[in-house]
């Protein structure tokens, strides 16, 4: 179709850009952690997909979804998806304006610009992907059967198909390229076979919103989105729409090239055009993208992977991600998290901008379903089995079947030792695809017998968890429970001092302090907490048991000099400060606390 | 002779791999999943299907019945019946006793032959439907749910309305008159807040929230008359255990009870409902004046571990006539039972009054304490039903429309999921063993992890849409009016609006 350099070239090149793109840049791994999708191989599963509109284009693409859980094979397959759509968009509109080479190569690299900008939030649905390539398959059987005479009676019968399979917009698509294929052609007989085709796209969405299907407007008449998906907040929600509205278009394109392009300007023509969809995807990507946003999800992933290097050197080798206008709070919790597990948090804790103040730490108020998973993640690891379990639970209402939670509730049963709804659990999880290897291994554990998951020591786990029983829900206070049940958990004592001194609660830090817990040596104590003391300490000169803290010397020598900043009427005390004690817990007890800099969570 | 020979080697071949189990040893009762031995059921009960428990394997199932002897064959282990085989059984055996011999290979791989168990087909038919909300384990958020009505008499399910079409509105609370699906109450909240009624044929949607009401509509009973509504009006909190028996712990720090009229749209109450005390749990009684409710004293300022409510349970008389209230009267105190009653139910008869006891509080779902007693208002005794309890929790039960059918909600065996479970009542205060909601394959309940929440008996479908549903859910409600002869104020309880 296309095989002219000028053509081929284009169209080569934005097939490695996106993959280029999808791999590096958005990273289906955290589209797959941020969406969960998981592929039931049941007829239930199948049949309440189905029961929505467009739910045959929602249940294939949750089938090509799940593969996102592997970054290669994940990039392949969507890659691959809307290669396959392009090639049938392209064939569809050969067949009805001739074989324009320039037309076939938009055909080819619109899709790709458009899905650039598109799938650069990931809240983008792919399921809008599969609606788009099961249209393309429609029209291509459409134009195939139109020579029979009987395509006056099946095309009605295909539309209805178009919109139960691929939803609303699909099959307004279907019906715009008929209405544009029909003026084109010169063979008027198809006319009945068109009106039938309008009919049915006026009235059938009536009817079965009306008296079918119990669906809602959204569904029935114009969301291209999934019904499950329809609450998530899509920016620029026209870019969902690109993607039906570029088959049509392309007919009338190739029809305008066909009659007014002269041979000698095609080169001309091609290449303005490749340069204008360049400069268009790059400027409109930039515009969508939220960088550290998809830091936090990366780190997610990593989070999930116990890869903890990977999280501190997101930030290490990203500085921007701790300028304020970068700032993100899933990147902050998890960065948390990680210098935690590294024993770094008193000490490298304030070298990172804490603008959410204890909402970095923790991010489970208010509850939400974004922040189940970061919290089952964060309790997980910290060996709190009864709140990791309670908010895997919280999370499975939104993703049933998720791979991620799945495993939480499962591992964390185990835990607990209710090996009746471990086998429960794994009986539903042996039906998602792609879980046997993990059904399998946990399988071997319903015989009560588990020491070992991935690395865990159940035994050391169970021992350490708070007997008490006591109301969860403030995050500081669980955590003091699980300190105080176990003085060695050293993950859960750096949290506990943290969220008091991210707080300015400094009387509790210090009291902490005094009863030992984190089993601190008291002589070489993390810069963070020897900060909080001398700060303390010049509030309150008589507080018992100061001597036994040893604090060196050139912090108290720094406290006094920054005392002396922040005692002068100057108006660039910030900039100072900013300057000679970036990193100090001074500076985020005076300048960056959220009630310093009123900031608070949305 | 060629075919012959053929035949006989075919038949040969047939035979020697039929299992004919005469070496079969001789065994106890079977433990079969789930458990339908000894049991009364319904003469209209959809078949009971089962298979053996833990690691034994079913081969076959003998049920002789008075004039019949059928063999079940097991395949994959279950003993599934042919639904018209089922129904002839049951019909001829109405007041009589099948009994089930069932050979199993046992966990060490022995071919036994157990011991006969038996279900007496009691001619008293359960109501021919269930209604039930299906919802996950989340305690604070929700996502998919659904109100069901499940045929009894087969395993057909269908949804009344999913709150997928409604904007995933969390929807509980459905109730119905007098087991009579065509009248029907459901609220929802948070997206296209409100409660739907269905009444007099017509489906709306209602805000029950006045001046007189601290908050909507909760927990419901209709009257007898199928008109009036009691309803609680509660501020719910709920908090998290560590314990990981315990879960979550459900409390109201205010509640009253108001009636709705659906014939002229108002609500009204009473200073007698509306104290500082918390009274919660309406139950209308039959005669369709007198109404149970549990009230526990208010403690402010008692929100710490330790507390948990006392309910006790109370009476009062309503006059539809002249709208006018008795004086409230303790019936059951709860300092007497040291612990907590729950969801008083009070028999279609009138006599008895089925409740669930607890370690405290009033929502005990997740108690696994919680048990049900039936209280006997002739002699005023009360009696724990071990024949409908278990070691974990039972609650959230319902009295079919004859009262010769309990429904319990339970979390056995998993302690995590509430699955609904019939027992027959004598009518004498005697419950036979419950048996669990049959299911067309016996494995369902493996892998299934949602709660059959609220279960409540129906005498038939009921006749609406979910599509009837979506579009009464999603229009504006409609304003009950607040009973301008009440002077109660809606949040503090009995002050009065003129004192105030």
């Amino acid at each position: 179709m296309i095989r002219k350099p000028i053509f081929l070239i284009p169209v080569s090149l934005s097939y490695a850009i996106l993959a280029w793109f999808v791999y590096f840049v958005i990273n289906p791994l955290c589209y797959n952690i941020f969406q969960q999708p998981a592929f039931v191989l049941t007829t239930e599963f199948f049949c309440k997909k189905m029961s929505a509109i467009g739910g045959l284009a929602e249940y294939l693409q949750t089938f090509i979804d799940q593969f996102t859980m592997f970054r290669f094979w994940g990039t392949m397959l969507l890659v691959a998806e809307l290669f396959v759509t392009a090639f049938l968009v392209a064939r569809y509109v050969r067949k009805i304006t001739g074989n324009i080479p320039y037309v076939t190569m938009l055909a080819f690299i619109l899709p790709v610009a458009i899905s650039i900008v598109a799938w650069t939030d990931i809240r983008y649905s792919f399921a809008i992907n599969m609606q788009v390539l099961l249209l393309a398959l429609a029209l291509n059987l459409q134009q195939a059967i139109s020579k029979y005479n009987w395509h006056n009676f099946v095309v009605p019968l295909l539309a209805v198909a178009v919109y139960h399979a691929c939803g609303a917009v699909a099959l307004y698509t279907f019906t715009v390229c008929n209405i544009v294929a029909y003026i084109l052609s010169p063979d008027k007989r198809k006319l009945v076979g068109l009106v039938s085709v309008v009919v049915v796209t006026i009235l059938w969405p009536l009817l079965v919103y009306n008296f079918m299907l119990p669906v809602r407007p959204a569904n029935a008449f114009y969301d291209v989105r999934p019904q499950e998906q329809m609450f998530i907040v899509f920016d620029l929600k026209a870019v969902l729409y690109m993607l039906f509205v570029y088959v049509p278009a392309l007919v009338i394109v190739g029809n305008v090239y066909n009659r007014y392009a002269e041979e000698k300007k095609t080169n001309l023509i091609t290449l303005a055009s490749v340069v204008l969809i360049a400069v268009c995807t790059v400027f409109f990507q930039q515009k969508r993208d939220n960088y550290p946003e998809r830091v936090g999800y990366k780190m997610e992933v990593a989070a999930y992977n116990k890869d903890w290097n990977q999280i501190l050197n997101y930030v290490k080798n990203n500085s921007e991600l701790k300028d304020y206008g970068c700032y993100n709070q899933k990147v902050n919790f998890y960065y948390n998290m990680a210098l935690a597990v590294k024993g770094q948090l008193p000490d490298k804790m304030f070298s990172y901008p804490q603008r959410m103040g204890i909402n970095g730490l923790f991010v489970d108020d208010p509850i939400a379903t974004v922040i189940c998973l970061p919290t089952t993640i964060l309790f997980d690891q910290m060996g709190f089995t009864t709140d990791a379990l309670h908010y895997a639970f919280e999370a499975q209402t939104t993703y049933e079947n998720s791979h991620y939670i799945m495993r939480y509730v499962i591992d964390n049963l185990l835990v607990i030792g209710d090996y009746y709804n471990v086998s429960k659990y794994l009986e539903k999880y042996k039906h998602v695809m792609l879980s046997g290897k993990y059904v399998k291994n946990r399988e071997k554990y319903l015989n009560g017998i588990v020491t070992n998951l991935d690395g865990k020591n159940v035994e050391s786990i169970r021992k350490k968890h708070p007997k008490r029983d006591f109301y969860m829900g403030n995050s500081q206070y669980d955590v003091l429970q699980v300190v105080m049940t176990d003085k060695d958990n050293a993950f859960a004592s750096q949290y506990l001092f943290a969220s008091a001194l991210l707080q300015n609660d400094l009387d509790l830090f210090y009291n902490l302090l005094l009863r030992g817990y984190g089993n601190l040596n008291y002589n070489n104590l993390p810069r963070a907490y020897q900060e909080a003391i001398v700060l303390y300490r010049s509030f309150n000169k008589s507080a018992p048991g100061l001597d036994k803290l040893n604090i060196q010397s050139f912090i108290v020598e720094q406290f006094k000099s920054f005392q002396n900043v922040v005692s002068d009427d100057r108006s660039d005390i910030r900039e100072i400060v900013q300057d000679k004690f970036a990193n100090t817990y001074w500076k985020y007890y005076f300048f960056d606390n959220p009630k310093a800099t009123e900031i608070s969570v949305e | 002779m060629k075919k012959i020979l053929y035949s006989a080697f075919i038949l040969h071949l047939f035979v020697s791999c039929s299992p004919t189990y005469n070496d079969a040893v001789s065994g106890g009762e079977p433990f079969i999943y789930p458990d339908y031995t000894d049991i009364v059921i319904p003469v209209n009960i959809a078949p009971l299907n089962f298979r053996a428990d833990g690691n034994a394997e079913l081969l076959s199932v003998e049920v002789k019945g008075k004039t019949e002897t059928v063999t079940l064959k097991c395949k994959n282990g279950k003993a599934i019946w042919n639904e018209r085989k089922w129904r002839s059984m049951l019909a001829d055996n109405q007041n009589d006793t099948l009994f089930y011999t069932a050979t199993i290979i046992d966990s060490i791989g022995r071919v036994v032959r157990c011991a006969p168990f038996w279900q007496f087909v009691s001619p008293d038919s359960i109501d021919s439907h269930i209604a039930y909300r299906l919802i996950n384990t989340g305690y604070v958020l929700w996502d998919k749910m659904g109100i069901y009505e499940r045929s009894l008499e087969t395993f057909k399910q269908k949804p009344i309305i999913e709150n997928s079409s409604v904007d995933v509105a969390c929807m509980n609370c459905h109730s119905f008159s007098a087991q009579n699906p065509n009248t029907m109450l459901l609220h929802t909240r948070k997206f296209n807040g409100g409660t739907t009624i269905l009444y007099d044929g017509k489906l709306q949607k209602f805000n029950t929230k006045t001046d007189i009401s601290m908050s909507a509509g909760v927990y419901p009973s209709w009257n007898p008359n199928g008109y009036i509504i009691a309803m609680s009006t509660n501020i719910i909190g709920q908090q998290f255990h560590n314990d990981y028996g315990k879960r979550i712990y459900v409390s109201d720090s205010k509640s009253d009870i108001v009636l709705l009229n659906m014939k002229t749209q108002t609500l009204t109450t009473c200073p007698q409902l509306s104290t500082k005390d918390l009274e919660n749990l309406p139950a209308w009684a039959p005669d369709g004046r007198t109404l149970y409710y549990t009230s526990a004293p208010q403690r402010e300022g008692d929100k710490g571990y330790d507390v948990g409510y006392w309910y006790s349970l109370l009476r009062i008389t309503y006059d539809e006539a002249t709208n006018s209230w008795g004086t409230a009267d303790t019936v059951l105190r709860a300092k007497d039972l040291g612990g907590s009653i729950t969801f008083p139910k009070v028999s279609p008869d009138g006599r008895y009054i089925a409740y669930t006891f607890a370690e405290r509080g009033y929502f005990t779902p997740f108690n696994w304490e919680a048990d049900i007693y039936l209280l006997d208002l002739q002699t005023m005794q009360v009696s724990l039903q071990p024949n409908v309890n278990s070691s974990c929790s039972e609650s959230n039960h319902g009295w079919s429309h004859s009262g010769h059918w309990l429904v319990v909600g339970s979390k056995w065996p998993d302690g995590m999921f509430t699955k609904p479970y019939f027992a027959h009542f004598d009518g004498k205060g005697n419950f036979s063993k419950r048996f669990l909601l049959p299911q067309a394959d016996p494995d369902f309940y493996d892998d299934f992890t949602f709660n059959f929440n609220n279960t409540d008996f129906i005498t038939g479908e009921v006749p609406t849409t979910p599509i009837d549903w979506r579009d009464a859910i999603k229009a504006d409600p409609i304003q009950v009016k607040a009973d301008p002869s009440v002077d109660i104020d809606g949040l503090s309880g009995a002050t009065k609006k003129s004192e105030k």
